[in-house]
């Protein structure tokens, strides 16, 4: 008689390891989320969102780094609460609208950068709105592709890589701004 | 390079490590989860709905790394397996028995055999997780087998069926690959169609029920299914 019996046990640390990462992001990611939302319900709404995405893609994500991870994470987080607002048709881009109106499509005058204007440059993204900000983070801090990009904000291609020559176009001109002011 | 595009490479650099900079100073300011934890409240909703992602993902998990290493082909198997039935506290009338199960691998077929000798209470089973759109469709009992059906709008059909154990229970193994899992001391028979399209199914014994459910669903949503029969 052949007895076989099969049973499929998991380790404990691929069992815990889900639940681990959560534990030790969770309050962050709703820091995060809360600050964008204003809301606690859509807040927690965007961290379950986001660690939905982690699920499908955690192969990539648990050969991260702590840090690494917890940078993705955010990001994704930001992803999520920008679906949830527009959703419920809370988001509105003013920015895009506001330099839309300003805009005189006069070229920009091309400065020497130093390191001051380095500095100025980081106090001036706060300035800059939410979904540019995302653009702009996902494709240089996760060096995401434009397609990748679009397909995570709902956009083309096209439209991802405007966003971006508009950022710049509009820090370059904020940069400008201050320059002049100085004399 | 002239000096406009030394000025637009230079921008691009310093545009680039600012948002980088930027990102991580962000992240920097956030305070560490023990003091957060301090601020902030997940409500018993947002948790129990996280534990329920954590739980479902790792089932996918464990039926993924299953089949992985399953077999393949026609072969004899013989499984035995003993169960005891718990005394319920509430029902007196329900007698403890042993029941062994002989599983017997065929050609085209398999076949559940079982041996009871005792009585046992009369049970309802239903699954507390369906697929969205599912709902019943049609009952039908005898004396001691019910069958019910769900479908959905698109056509789509799972037919649950229930039986004492007591005799035996045919499956076509054409087409199919078999594996077990167990999960909370119940062994779950698991017979995946190759074929898309095609009908699965899974037999599983418990409390001296014979429960088995059909459907050309994915087999990781009938096993979600079946596990969540009570």
């Amino acid at each position: 008689m052949l007895f076989i019996y099969l049973s499929m046990l998991d380790t404990e640390e691929e069992r815990l390891k889900m639940a681990d990462i959560y534990e030790q992001h969770k309050f962050a990611c709703f820091r995060v989320a809360l600050k964008r939302t204003n809301n606690h319900a859509m807040a927690e709404d965007a961290v379950h969102n986001a660690f939905l995405s982690i699920i499908k893609h955690k192969e990539k994500y648990f050969q991260l780094s702590c840090r690494d991870f917890r940078s993705a994470i955010v990001i994704i987080v930001k992803n999520k609460c920008l679906d949830l607002l527009k959703a419920e048709k809370r988001f509105t881009d003013f920015d895009e609208v506001a330099y839309e109106i300003e805009s005189d499509d006069t070229p920009v005058d091309i400065q020497t950068i130093t390191q001051i204007e380095f500095e100025n440059l980081k106090k001036h993204m706060s300035e800059l709105d939410d979904v540019s900000k995302e653009v702009l983070e996902m494709k240089y801090t996760l060096g995401m592709s434009y397609k990748e990009i679009g397909e995570a904000l709902g956009m083309t291609p096209k439209h991802v890589d405007t966003r971006i020559m508009r950022a710049k176009a509009k820090m370059r001109k904020l940069l400008e701004k201050e320059m002049s002011y100085r004399g | 390079m002239d000096n406009a595009k030394l000025d637009d490479v230079l921008f691009e650099a310093i545009f680039r490590q600012a948002v980088i900079e930027n990102h991580w100073q962000e992240l920097d300011e956030i305070p560490s989860e023990e003091e957060l934890a301090k601020v902030y409240t997940f409500s018993e909703l947002h948790n129990e709905r996280m534990r329920k992602l954590f739980a479902s993902d790792e089932r996918k998990e464990r039926l993924a790394r299953l089949y992985r290493g399953s077999r393949k082909g026609a072969a004899i198997i013989l499984i035995t397996s003993g169960i005891l039935f718990a005394i319920l506290m509430t029902t007196p009338s329900v007698q403890a028995a042993v029941t062994e199960v002989f599983v017997e691998w065929y050609e085209q077929f398999t076949k559940f055999t079982s041996r009871q000798g005792e009585t046992i209470e009369a049970k309802a089973w239903s699954p507390s997780y369906l697929p969205d759109g599912f709902e019943v469709f049609d009952t039908f009992a005898t004396f001691d087998m019910t069958n019910i059906r769900y479908a959905d709008m698109t056509g789509q059909v799972i037919d649950f069926e229930y039986m004492p154990i007591d005799g035996t229970l045919s499956v076509n193994n054409e087409g199919v690959e078999y594996n077990s899992v167990v999960s909370d001391g119940i062994t779950f028979h698991i017979f995946a169609a190759i074929s898309d399209n095609e009908t699965n199914t899974i037999i599983w014994e418990v409390d001296g029920y014979r429960l088995n459910l059909r459907s050309v669903l994915p087999v990781d949503v009938l096993y979600e299914i079946a596990y969540s029969v009570k």
